[in-house]
């Protein structure tokens, strides 16, 4: 034991040690919290540190100088034509007044020429009268007559013949004078419309003229643009410095590291916790899973088994600690042989669970997992299936090869509201499309898709063209999406307040 | 200078007595893009005579004017599993094939597993006289390439990633199963390699997916996967280049001594870090991010190729390509041409009065 120079039981010493672990083991959580942000603005950084955004920047700058010099150019021509425009406008008012002016004078001449024709017809009705008159006057004269009645007939027949022909000149220039008033009325329309296009044309040679000259001020603009280089040369110093909160961090991390597995060498039991709360049991067990210490899992899930608490609390507790674990593991960028490692000692835990409990209850979350069709690469869909089952997911597995028919229907005979579709290939990734159709032929829009596998976490946007609703690239995050959708929370199910499972 | 002098150059840093190189080489991996030049699905096109395929590479490499420093001789490394017998199965047209079942099913099946011959699979003699074909040929200028699945990975063709797997992390099984299985494995990689540099391959590319940090922490590379990697290639009579799919920089620096003359990295691995860390002794290939290409404009790829040249071409040592594996069949010929183009555009060297190239002041 320790010589610590206080006078304490051994029963305090395991409990002040089990305190400071876990104390150990809540900075450790908050120094992860600090790497996780920190590698966050990192990632964010990444882009202006590896030159990508003045690549993009130089790119977008490039191009919008030669739009710039585009539109300035556009506007120059555009103001050209606006003038040209204008000056055919002016010749062509010019030519319609004149022809309004010769339409005019054709009206004058019409009513002129109908005048005319007014008078010869009064000249046939006298003419006509005047025959008449000489008719009866001959009448009168007797057999002496006769001869000058022939004369006066024949005068009134050329009166008649005279008004009728007048009466047709009149109609025919009466006609002329209509159209040619006509006529100049729409000249006069198209004239007013000739000015009205006129000032809008001069209107256009303003703005054109406005837009030419401030045109050309545009790539000096677009020039300016390069200031905001500062900034991201500034942002690239803050990358620097960041970088260095990451390293002490780390250092941290692993001193903490050292100094809890050191604590643990000394507790009492070779697990190095006593009887604890379930909270206790699932910040060892992660740690243990982290530091892959399987003997140490073994020894845990069978104390706190022992212990008195609930095998289903416990069940609770071993996939929050799987999580947990992964989630710490994710960020260290371990590798899969490490999740692999983790699945190992999953497995152990629950057949020690199950051993006591049978089938694990489920807490009613549901989800569908297969490789797609065409897909026979299991590694990733054994993990999730397992880490699904140690957070008392129901896990409906339709295997190696999948088709999207399989999926669906495991999906309505189950009533699961997620499917999950594994795949390394493009290919088969695709059949998520197919699967999406089905679903939603069968009025199952709200049944959410997670995509996984190698081709979705080289290209993680890869999901969404495929119409996936998530992507998970590490066999943890198939739980936290299924908690999500069904809105359950683990913590409060294990400390007996909600969530409970189902019967 | 052709394309056999400048890929050589490079990888030499220039300092294998090739000179300098001109440019960056540039490595597209159009596997499957044979089938747009014969007009038919990939499947049809993997299932056609040795000289098709030949043509098609030739073809695609025509397309490009010349630009891409190598041709492809092997249609799909997954093919080697025909080796042991096993079969492919094309779910898709246009797709690369898979494994039609597996051919362990339990370790215990280990103890009886026979060795794997390359001869005895029409699959991969098929693929000899492509290489064959290429070399004769445009081989007199470009580099023929050949793959090979490494010995660390090829379990997990064997037996399924998740059996394979399971071996390695229980001790129990490894320690009774895993020597035999990898032993089986380096010899057939051994020997199927060597017989492609001996059809005319100038280099085979060892694909070894299980590897890389992504899949295994270092402690389990280290101990099981390292030295198999390095005694492996140790007995390939040629020129071997590394695809450890994944990331790799976390491991570069145990490649330093491989004896590979390049490994091939993806886009998550910096450039700058791995060269360092190969100590100018193995070259870097990489490392556009293929998947992306699918959906990305060809202005785009332009210019993650720019920033993978403006990472690696200074002082040599570096191919531009896409990221392991190949490239997807639905990758835009532009966006293929784009990445090609690159290396023209901003990939080369300035001629010095001594007749060297390097990279403008």
């Amino acid at each position: 034991m320790a010589k610590t120079g206080l006078s304490i039981s051994a029963g305090d010493e395991s409990a002040f040690l089990d305190h400071l672990a876990r104390e150990l083991y809540h900075q450790l959580n908050f120094i992860f919290d600090i790497q996780a942000s920190s590698k966050a603005v990192t990632a964010c950084l990444k882009p202006i540190e590896s030159g990508d955004l003045d690549d993009t920047f130089a790119l977008v700058n490039g191009e919008l100088l030669r739009l710039a010099s585009e539109v300035s150019q556009g506007c120059v021509t555009s103001r050209d034509e606006c003038t040209k425009t204008k000056e055919i406008l002016d010749v062509s008012r010019v030519s319609f007044e004149n022809i309004q002016k010769t339409l005019s004078d054709l009206v004058e001449a019409s009513e002129r020429i109908q005048r005319v024709a007014d008078v010869i017809e009064t000249f046939a009705r006298q003419t006509r009268m005047v025959s008449m008159n000489a008719q009866v006057e001959a009448a009168r004269a007797g057999e002496h007559g006769r001869g000058f009645a022939v004369v006066a007939t024949e005068v009134g027949r050329l009166a008649d013949s005279i008004r009728s022909e007048s009466d047709q000149i009149q109609g025919a220039v009466e006609s002329i004078a209509e159209r040619t008033r006509g006529a100049r009325d729409l000249v006069d329309h198209e004239l007013d419309n000739n000015v009205e296009q006129a000032a809008a044309v001069n209107r256009m040679v303003n703005v054109a003229n406005h837009l030419s000259e401030h045109g050309s001020q545009l790539p000096g603009i677009v020039a300016k643009l390069d200031q905001f280089l500062d900034p991201l040369e500034k942002a690239r110093e803050a990358g620097g410095h960041n970088g260095m909160i990451q390293v002490a961090a780390g250092n941290v991390n692993r001193n903490l590291a050292s100094l809890h597995k050191a604590i643990r060498k000394y507790a009492p039991s070779e697990v190095g916790v006593g009887v604890c709360s379930i909270e206790g049991y699932v910040d060892r067990l992660a740690q243990a899973m982290v530091e892959g210490d399987d003997s140490c899992v073994e020894g845990l899930t069978t104390r706190m088994l022992d212990s008195g608490h609930e095998p289903t609390a416990c069940l609770d507790a071993v996939g929050i600690a799987v999580h947990s674990a992964n989630v710490q593991q994710k960020h260290r960028q371990t590798s899969v042989g490490e999740h692999y490692f983790n699945f190992l000692l999953v497995e152990q835990v629950l057949e020690e669970i199950e051993s006591r409990i049978g089938d694990p209850d489920v807490t009613g979350m549901k989800m569908v997992i297969g490789n797609a069709r065409g897909d026979y690469h299991s590694l990733g869909r054994q993990m999730v299936g397992l880490f699904l089952r140690a957070s008392g997911i129901e896990v409906i597995d339709v295997g190696l090869g999948a088709s999207a028919e399989s999926f669906v229907q495991a999906a309505v005979e189950s009533g699961a509201r997620v499917i999950g579709v594994s795949s390394l290939l493009v290919e088969s990734a695709k059949e998520i499309k197919r699967i999406r159709t089905m679903l939603d032929e069968r009025g199952l829009k709200s049944t959410k898709i997670i995509a996984g596998g190698a081709c979705f976490v080289v290209d993680r946007e890869f999901h969404a063209e495929v119409g996936a609703d998530y992507v998970a690239t590490a066999a943890s995050d198939a739980v936290s999406i299924v908690q999500e959708v069904y809105g359950y929370q683990p913590m409060r199910n294990m400390n007996g307040a909600g969530n409970a499972r189902a019967a | 200078m052709n394309s056999i002098e400048r890929v050589l150059a490079a990888l030499t840093y220039g300092q294998g007595g090739h000179g300098t190189p001109d440019r960056v080489p540039v490595f597209p991996v159009p596997l499957m893009q044979g089938a747009l030049v014969h007009k038919c699905t990939v499947a049809e096109y993997f299932k056609m005579p040795a000289q098709k395929i030949a043509e098609a590479q030739v073809a695609i490499n025509q397309m490009f004017e010349g630009v891409p420093d190598g041709v492809a001789g092997f249609p799909n490394v997954i093919q080697d599993v025909t080796g042991f017998g096993m079969g492919l199965k094309y779910h898709y047209a246009n797709s690369t094939p898979a494994v039609d079942g597996m051919l362990i099913q339990s370790p215990q099946e280990i103890e009886g597993l026979k060795e794997g011959k390359y001869q005895g699979s029409p699959d991969l003699c098929k693929t000899l006289e492509i290489i064959e074909r290429l070399a004769c040929g445009i081989g007199k200028e470009k580099v023929v390439i050949g793959a090979c699945i490494a010995p660390f990975s090829l379990p997990s063709m064997l037996m399924g990633t998740a059996g394979w797997m399971r071996l390695l992390y229980t001790p129990r099984l490894r320690e009774r199963y895993m020597q035999r299985l990898l032993d089986i494995c380096e010899k057939f990689t051994v020997s199927w390699a060597n017989a492609q540099l001996r059809a005319g391959a100038h280099v085979v590319v060892l694909a070894d997916g299980m590897a890389s940090a992504t899949m295994i922490p270092e402690d389990v590379f280290a101990k099981h996967a390292c030295g198999l990697i390095k005694r492996t290639i140790r007995q390939i009579n040629g020129m071997v280049a590394y695809e450890a799919v994944g990331r790799v920089e976390p491991y570069a620096h145990y490649y330093a001594d491989s004896g590979a003359v390049a490994i091939l990295i993806g886009e998550d691995d910096d450039i700058g870090v791995c060269k360092q860390a190969l100590g100018g002794r193995v070259g870097v290939i990489g490392n556009v991010n293929n998947m992306k290409m699918r959906r990305w404009p060809p202005a785009r790829v332009a210019l993650m190729a720019k920033r993978a040249i403006n990472a690696g071409m200074d002082g040599y040592g570096f191919i531009l390509a896409n990221q392991g594996p190949e490239l997807p069949f639905d990758v835009g010929l532009e966006q293929i041409g784009a990445l090609i183009n690159a290396v023209e555009v901003y990939g080369r060297y300035e001629k010095k009065e001594t007749g060297e190239f390097s990279l403008a002041a």
